[in-house]
């Protein structure tokens, strides 16, 4: 093994050593059989009837199984807890090492700040594709545990809960290849949030400040988004090109519709990369 | 060994250490002494490429620090007062993992240096359960373990019982004297300098104030009444 994959490696083990990795694991699975009992209430089931327009219970019994309910608890679970555990881990990468003074034990090695760098950014971003690989997984076999069956993928999007903006319907082995591509595109997207997170990590601030600074900027984005006087202004936030995951696998949805919020996004995380290498490779150090 | 020339460090408007030429002979166990806030820590900071100087140059081993940090610090091996490790891990992960940023450790080597630091009964038990002397001691195993030829101590006696203090001195001469390395101690206690050094460097207020022999220049005075008489 290089010297390379034998430091990133060693990265994964302090990560995946500590208790508060995993916060975000239980976390998610916690969030998700809540959702999920939540799903099965009875006013639930009226609620989607209502948002597909179809009140017939054959709908409901063919499409509202396994694949429809790991999309919306995957939707639920990232509203509430994905940013959140990103934000947490990601901000405290650099951070935690600099406050608890390991960071100066490993600066004393003649090992370059460009590869350390690059190795904290590389364990960042494998605990974001494990985390939301995770949540997409432990999703669909709850789902389909507690749902009794896969069933066919309902896609429900809509900008306001009250707005439907689509809904397009797959059977099951589309729906499933359809899931599949949308959790891969969700784990991409999402390295904005923990680029953003890993930028606060590299300044000069604790792991506790990271964290908030990252959510502060989130919770303000969708916040925005909510008033409806800015609507006009969807196609600059954070928010309405996170959610490219889930109306890509609508058929109303051009790709390069998809496209340009993949782009818009990864190139906010490639210019928060780029100015926490900056600070990382400038910055002291001090006992 | 490590030399440096006008070297300035400005935290905003403080001057932490204000124009400092001074040299660390090879071969020798040398101090920095000076009180809090000195600026020993950020001299031995720039040392160790983790505080940029605002002027002068930096060098170890003839390379200078911030453009040749792989050839300066090649051997250099470092303890801080404070030893931080990853306390959820065991004594032989972490210093694995630390070794790890630059070579792969010899197992044959680390045993000899685990013997050495006498932490071989205890290096497979979590960190989190050490006490401060063995913290001590695992931190001088993991900057003993890339073979270095210079180690720099950031007040390694600190927090010790008399017991580890003594543990500690006596580590610190067989390494001159058997390892035949060189050493920089940075250290609050003057007694304990006073026994393991002949070049010392006085710092006040970031000024150098005195560098050298001090026996020599103190004419027969403990270096407690030599430090007194030079930073009054």
């Amino acid at each position: 093994m290089s010297l390379f994959l034998l430091q990133l490696k060693n990265e994964l083990v302090k990560l995946f050593a500590r208790k508060r990795t995993y916060l975000g694991f239980g976390g998610a699975v916690a969030a998700q059989l809540v959702f999920l009992v939540l799903w099965r209430l009875p006013v639930a089931q009226k609620a989607f009837e209502g948002i597909t327009r179809r009140s017939n219970k054959d709908f409901m019994a063919e499409y509202f199984l396994g694949l429809t309910a790991a999309q919306l608890t995957v939707t639920f679970t990232f509203l509430l807890l994905g940013g959140l555990y990103l934000a947490l881990v990601c901000g405290d990468i650099v951070a935690k090492e600099v406050e608890d003074g390991t960071m100066r034990m490993i600066l004393a090695r003649p090992i370059s700040r460009m590869r350390l760098w690059t190795l904290k950014w590389l364990a960042a971003s494998i605990y974001t594709f494990a985390l939301v690989f995770f949540i997409g997984l432990t999703s669909l076999v709850l789902a389909t545990a507690c749902c009794g069956g896969l069933g066919k993928l309902a896609v429900i999007y809509g900008q306001h809960p009250r707005q439907l903006m689509f809904m397009s319907t797959y059977e099951t082995g589309a729906g499933l290849v359809q899931y599949a591509k949308g959790i891969l595109l969700l784990a991409v997207v999402m390295h904005v949030v923990s680029a953003l997170a890993f930028l606060f990590s590299c300044l000069n601030m604790k792991p506790a400040t990271a964290t908030v600074a990252t959510l502060a900027v989130f919770f303000l984005d969708a916040v925005i988004k909510m008033v409806p006087f800015f609507n006009v202004y969807d196609q600059w936030l954070l928010s309405y090109h996170l959610a490219c995951w889930l109306r890509s696998m609508s058929r109303l949805t051009l790709p390069s519709d998809t496209a340009t919020s993949v782009i818009y996004l990864l190139s906010l995380a490639a210019v928060f990369l780029a100015v926490s290498a900056r600070r990382f490779a400038r910055r002291d150090f001090k006992p | 060994m490590i030399l440096l020339e006008g070297v300035s460090k400005n935290f905003g408007k403080r001057a932490a250490v204000q124009a400092l030429d001074l040299t660390v002979p090879p071969g020798s166990i040398f101090g920095l002494l000076g009180h809090n806030g000195a600026g020993k820590s950020t001299v031995i900071g720039m040392i160790l490429g983790q505080v940029f100087p605002t002027t002068g140059t930096v060098s170890v081993n003839g390379y200078d620090v911030f453009r040749d940090r792989r050839q300066a610090l090649a051997r250099v091996g470092a303890i801080f007062e404070t030893p931080a490790f990853y306390n959820y891990l065991s004594g032989r992960t972490n210093l694995r993992i630390f070794c790890e940023y630059t070579a792969v450790p010899d197992p044959a080597r680390l045993e000899q240096i685990v013997r050495f630091v006498h932490l071989q009964d205890h290096l497979d038990a979590k960190v989190g359960t050490y006490s401060h002397g063995m913290r001590q001691r695992l931190a001088l195993a993991q900057a003993l373990l890339p073979d270095p030829q210079l180690l720099i101590l950031d007040e390694p006696m600190e927090g010790l019982d008399p017991e580890g203090v003594h543990e500690m001195r006596h580590l610190i001469l067989r390494l001159r004297e058997e390892w035949g390395l060189t050493i920089l101690l940075s250290s609050h206690m003057l007694s304990e300098v006073q026994q393991l050094c002949t070049g010392v460097a006085l710092l006040k207020q970031g000024r150098l104030i005195f560098a050298g022999n001090w026996r020599t220049a103190g004419g027969g005075q403990s270096l407690e009444e030599f430090y007194l008489q030079k930073v009054k």
